[in-house]
């Protein structure tokens, strides 16, 4: 099994790269490969031009900006796992890739490769949705490098189809920073430990001096094509305690939820794993709240 | 077809070779460098016999292209012994506890612990369960595998211990 | 992988202009996208392409189709396609049933698609959604042209045709079709073409994405939020 001939490309800055996927006709990017190469081997994906991003070290970044945690498309998913800035200000992050795959696949794939894959039941594109993610895409024009931003919640056109033109490469994450002390859970059932999810859940939360909720994010993945926040939900529970009645609330939503079903799972079961999940992950997220005084 | 030229350190030892872009790493080192201990099993990353270490760390060969790997090292199965042949410590364990029947998934799971215990000299079994589920074995169960791990761990914990008081005698 | 993809369309025309339209395959089968026609074979069948980008894959089908059935009094025509991908990965054939029917002053066309995957494409990925969504997103584009079509009919009819030559492979669109054109000029004029046909670029998956962003956005907003069953 070997992939099909092509040219490849190594470019080391982001211009290069943009410009190679501008101009080339019948051009693919290799991020981490950890999906796009197993396709390629099985040639059920094809391409002339291979431009390898490895080299642009400027993808790589992972740092805080203007309030805001930037992550380059080009990280390693287990770099971004054991960053001391990620763990610090988006804990969530770091829970969620326990579940993503083996140590292996994290290594060498990336964040930006996963969002552009966007597998329906993948955790990243769930926890960047939960973190309110902003992309930056770049695209080849006028002979620069032009970039436009576009919120996580417009990612998904359809099934594992980005809102990526032609020639366009995505460069970078942004993710909002919860309060320190907020409180988050990603739970996730899987048959087997790293496979991707059938229903994986993102939470996050904050609460007043009184234990009632104030700020909520709900996200569910495995249901639809694109990670789903429950912005209905999240609006119910603001100002409520953080009990059984909220978990009620969020699970019976997460249950009525628009599921899709396939070969593997059906309606009932995803819709069942919705509100298991919702509630769980909700009920971890409050026990790791510490109260503002 | 244009080539690509790879200048890359296996095991210690620098290699220079053109490849074609579409040379998958796995291939470059079984069939350009005669390092036959990466294994083949899947080929789409899942089974985890053709892991090696790229910069120290493990990825999968049958995932990555021999051109990407140009100015990096490389560490495979055939580097972990001494150069006289003697088992380092874990491939010593594996013997020792039978973590291997056939041997196929063998290369990969060494790789697997090699990095881990480079990370942590005091692994958990929890923790050893952890890293080597990306690794499949048909022959063992696991059990003399992780087995194997642990005792290489606590070897590897007694050797450092009684290093510093070796070196004084020297 | 057998999978059947009930949708529908509605056109804002008469339904005698839709049907008409819908039937001449010469001129409806472009307004397809991704649908690329070729020459009709002595037995009355076409040949033709159509390519498709279906999540990471981009699948080219190389084949033919031909009506097997056409009902002009109750406006029913059922079309019978298959092709193989060029590069080996499977191959589809579909059995698609139209209705078309007066839906107020509008046209509303029923089409329920039996399609049948097989080889690689067959095992790949999300299947059967995957399949559907991208089938209802397709059809949707399709009305948008068709309707675009009638429409330049309608305008062109009390004068004779301007005949330029359709360009294939600009990137930009005609004028009458505004940005969502997507469909391929015919490979050979058998008779002059009555109004200038959509023309597709080379590389139909960028226009094609942006119309269908456009358009789904609503398909989305009501998939996330409300409580209807998916299939």
């Amino acid at each position: 099994m070997k992939p099909s001939e092509f040219e490849y490309h190594a470019p080391t800055t982001i211009d290069d790269a943009v410009r190679l996927l501008g101009t080339l006709e019948d051009a693919r990017v290799l991020a981490g490969g950890q999906s796009l190469m197993p396709m390629m081997n099985f040639r059920y994906l094809m391409t002339t031009h291979l431009i390898d991003l490895n080299g642009v070290d400027a993808l790589t970044r992972i740092e805080e900006r203007n309030g805001r945690l930037h992550i380059g498309a080009m990280a390693r998913q287990r770099d971004i796992e054991l960053s001391p800035l990620v763990t610090q200000r988006a804990p969530l992050i770091r829970d969620a890739y326990q579940l993503v795959s083996h140590k292996q696949i994290r290594n060498r794939g990336t964040l930006g490769g996963s969002l552009c894959q966007l597998d329906p039941s993948s955790e990243q594109p769930c926890f960047t949705a939960a973190l309110d993610g902003v992309l930056t895409i770049a695209r080849h024009e006028d002979g620069a490098v032009a970039t436009r931003e576009l919120p996580m919640s417009d990612w998904a056109l359809m099934y594992m189809t980005p809102a990526l033109e032609e020639g366009e490469l995505l460069t970078g994450i942004s993710l909002d920073i919860w309060p320190a002390g907020h409180g988050y859970a990603f739970e996730e059932f899987a048959r087997r430990h790293g496979d991707y999810a059938i229903v994986g859940v993102a939470a996050l939360c904050t609460a007043d001096a009184h234990g009632r909720l104030d700020r909520v994010s709900l996200t569910v993945c495995g249901v639809a094509p694109g990670p789903v926040r429950m912005h209905e939900v999240e609006t119910a529970l603001r100002g409520r305690p953080m009990d059984e009645d909220a978990l009620r609330i969020a699970g019976d939503a997460a249950r009525e939820l628009d599921v899709m079903t396939d070969a593997h799972v059906s309606t009932d079961y995803r819709q069942h794993l919705a509100g298991v999940l919702t509630e769980r992950a909700l009920k971890t997220a409050f026990s790791r709240v510490a109260t503002k005084s | 077809m244009e080539t690509r030229t790879v200048r890359v350190v296996v095991n210690g030892t620098a290699y220079e070779r053109e490849v074609e872009p579409r040379r998958m790493l796995g291939d470059f080192l079984r069939h350009d460098l005669d390092l036959t201990g990466t294994h083949y099993g899947c080929e789409h990353g899942v089974c985890g016999a053709c892991t090696v270490l790229i910069d120290g760390r493990t990825a999968r060969a049958c995932l990555t292209l021999a051109a990407q790997m140009d100015g990096h090292t490389l560490t495979t199965v055939e580097g972990l012994a001494g150069a006289d042949g003697t088992l380092n410590a874990l491939q010593k364990a594996f013997a020792e506890c039978h973590a291997l029947q056939c041997g196929f998934c063998t290369p990969g799971m060494l790789m697997t612990l090699t990095e881990l215990l480079n990370e942590t000299d005091s692994p958990t079994e929890a923790e050893i369960r952890e890293a080597i589920t990306g690794n499949l074995c048909r022959c063992t169960g696991y059990q003399p595998i992780v087995a194997a791990a642990l005792l290489a761990a606590q070897r590897i914990r007694e050797q450092r211990a009684a290093a510093p008081a070796a070196q004084a005698t020297e | 992988m057998a999978v059947t993809i009930r949708s529908s369309f509605t056109v804002d025309a008469p339904p005698a202009d839709v049907w008409k339209t819908m039937i001449d395959i010469e001129r409806s089968a472009p307004c397809f996208p991704g649908a690329e026609l070729k020459e009709q074979q002595p037995d009355g069948s076409y040949k033709g392409g159509f390519t498709v980008k279906l999540g990471p894959l981009t699948l080219k089908f190389a084949g033919k189709f031909r009506i097997a059935e056409q009902n002009d009094a109750d406006r029913t025509v059922v079309v019978s396609a298959s092709g193989t991908d060029t590069k080996g990965r499977g191959g589809a054939d579909a059995q698609i049933n139209a209705v078309v029917t007066e839906a107020g002053s509008k046209t509303k066309v029923d089409v329920v698609s039996d399609v049948n995957l097989s080889g690689t494409v067959a095992q790949y990925g999300r299947g059967a959604g995957m399949i559907e969504a991208l089938s209802q997103q397709l059809l949707n584009q399709f009305a948008k042209n068709l309707t675009a079509l009638i429409e330049a009919d309608a305008a062109q009819a009390p004068a004779a045709a301007a005949d330029q030559p359709a360009t294939p492979a600009a990137a930009g669109s005609p004028a009458q079709t505004s940005g969502t054109a997507t469909a391929a000029a015919p490979a050979e004029a058998r008779r002059p073409a009555p109004a200038p046909a959509p023309v597709v670029p080379l590389d139909a998956g960028a226009l094609v994405r942006k119309a269908m962003w456009l358009s789904i956005r609503n398909f989305f907003a009501r998939l996330f939020g409300s409580k209807k069953q998916q299939q």
